[in-house]
């Protein structure tokens, strides 16, 4: 299924299903009389034993008279923890790194607005890290390790948006980029062209263990010359000072 | 026999009663309201523990002011208990060296801040989550949903184990691997199961360590990440897909064999077949 055949207010009379696949995920939605049963299933490939007996969940979601559902794309809910592998920054320069990030969607009634949110379905399953120690740090999805130079050389799927990050090393020491954590609560999803976009990424490295300056804004460069706006970010106040770089230590003593 | 009231009660004695009592019921609602009312107003961002030392802190203050309040409605004279206090001090320490023990303990654990309310804490074999923290005790609320209740200096003088401090934890299992498997492709499936497996974190990166030779099987531990939440989750999930990735890949688990034998040692305890 294409995305902009996903991406639509669908319109479902009472007592019909429609049934939706986003990604590896299928939706079926049941319009009742008055409300939704939502039912995703998850029929991403797994190539070991597969125990996760519920894989099907099923929700009724009391709504009222409207016959429409809208699916949304977003990004995911949690930071996304991007593990850089040979990459470096010298002391001075700076350089912009493009990422793909798998897309959320999420499921509206009547119309987009946050208490009309019904479910959020990620295409694939993304799997769970941890940023920092593990007496602090915080939960993530990890992004992997690919990366890219040039905007135009990114192959997307329809399910992926691109995440501009540019790093400015202002340390005296080389940046070895181990682990870089992208706030994806404060990203805006934009529309350039055929592509999904975010918001770009600055960060200042200022040293190990300091906390460096970040910001997230539009890029006419990358986000097009017109706004078009899928989704807002998540949380637009309190970007907080938090540490954007992990340097990986040995927790196990090696006896 | 008649009981004549009027011999041990006056009506000035009444009066007292009835003033004392009315002091102590407005006396304790003042306080206990007053500790509702900051309980309300402090910020939520204030944990459990500090708001339940605050209310706590209000409600002890107010009842000794109120028990000041009422031995001087008495007209007890204050002196002569300050006077007699050296010799009951000692009388009372002798009589309650637990209590003032468990008291003080108290204070050394609130101030140590070991655990919290709400957090999961082991003492000893005993383990359950903080359901109170008191002037003598600690209550912990196990999780077969009983209340346990454990003194103070108990609790300071022994190890306790806060499970739910760190947001994340590690979880070890012991695998044990016949002796005839081939490892590296028994490390592959470890990996692989501890890989799909939503819960377990990426990192910090699973633990696998072939740890010995045993007597009937190669011994292997597995650490997983994940955060504390999922504890049993994690538990029931990995321990069933490791089975599973196991008999799916001819792994065998070994378990320990007992030999029978009769008569002399050398000779198998005979076994007779069925014929169909």
């Amino acid at each position: 299924m294409d995305l902009n055949s996903i991406l639509q207010k669908h319109q479902i009379t009472p007592g019909t299903t429609k049934s939706i696949n986003i990604g590896c995920i299928l939706l079926s939605a049941t319009r009742l009389k008055d409300g939704w049963q939502l039912v995703t299933t998850d029929n991403c490939p797994d190539d070991d034993i597969n125990l996760h007996e519920n894989s099907a969940m099923s929700d009724y979601f009391q709504t009222g008279k409207s016959n429409s559902l809208i699916i949304a794309p977003a990004l995911p809910n949690k930071p996304l923890v991007f593990k850089g592998s040979g990459l470096n920054v010298l002391p001075g320069q700076k350089i912009t790194i493009f990422l793909k990030i798998p897309l959320t969607f999420q499921i509206y009634f009547s119309k987009v607005q946050p208490e009309n949110l019904l479910r959020e379905i990620t295409y694939k399953r993304l799997s769970n890290t941890w940023f920092g120690e593990p007496d602090s740090g915080e939960p993530a999805f990890t992004l992997g390790s690919e990366y890219f130079l040039d905007f135009d050389e990114i192959k997307i799927t329809g399910f992926e948006a691109i995440c501009p990050v540019s790093v400015k090393n202002s340390d005296n020491e080389n940046l070895n980029v181990q682990r870089l954590i992208i706030r994806d609560e404060h990203l805006s999803l934009y529309k350039n062209e055929n592509k999904m976009v975010t918001s770009l990424v600055e960060i200042e490295f200022k040293g190990k263990d300091t906390i460096g300056a970040v910001d997230y804004h539009y890029s006419k460069l990358y986000n097009g010359e017109k706004q078009e706006i899928l989704a807002k970010p998540r949380n637009s106040s309190g970007k907080g000072l938090k540490l954007n770089f992990h340097f990986m230590k040995t927790i196990y003593r090696t006896e | 026999m008649n009981f004549n009231w009027s011999e041990h009660f006056s009506a000035d004695m009444i009066e007292k009663i009835l003033r004392i009592s009315i002091i102590l019921v407005v006396g304790l609602i003042i306080i206990y309201s007053l500790a509702f009312l900051v309980r309300k107003l402090l910020p939520v961002t204030l944990s459990k523990q500090r708001k339940m030392i605050i209310n706590r802190f209000i409600q002890y203050s107010g009842i000794i002011i109120l028990f000041f309040i009422i031995v001087s409605e008495l007209n007890i004279d204050l002196t002569a208990i300050f006077g007699a206090a050296g010799i009951i001090g000692i009388v009372i320490g002798v009589a309650s060296q637990t209590s003032i023990g468990n008291i003080v303990s108290g204070f050394f654990l609130v101030s140590e801040k070991s655990f919290e309310l709400g957090d999961v804490i082991k003492i000893g074999d005993k383990s359950g989550t903080v359901y109170s923290i008191d002037l003598l005790s600690i209550k912990l609320r196990t999780f077969d949903n009983l209340l346990l209740r454990i003194p103070n200096q108990t609790v300071i003088s022994s190890e306790v184990i806060n499970v739910t401090r760190f947001p994340i934890r590690r979880l070890d299992f012991d695998l044990g691997v016949a002796y005839k498997e081939d490892l590296v492709k028994v490390r592959s499936i470890i990996e692989r199961v501890v890989r799909n497996n939503p819960l377990c974190l990426d990192e910090p990166e699973p633990l696998i360590v072939f740890k010995e030779f045993g007597a009937s099987s190669i011994n292997i531990q597995l650490g997983v990440w994940f955060e504390k939440a999922n504890y049993l989750k994690v538990k029931n999930s990995v321990f069933l897909e490791i089975k599973a990735a196991f008999d799916a890949e001819g792994i065998e688990i070994p378990f320990p064999h007992i030999s029978v034998y009769t008569g002399e040692a050398t000779k198998p305890f005979p076994i007779a077949g069925k014929e169909k």
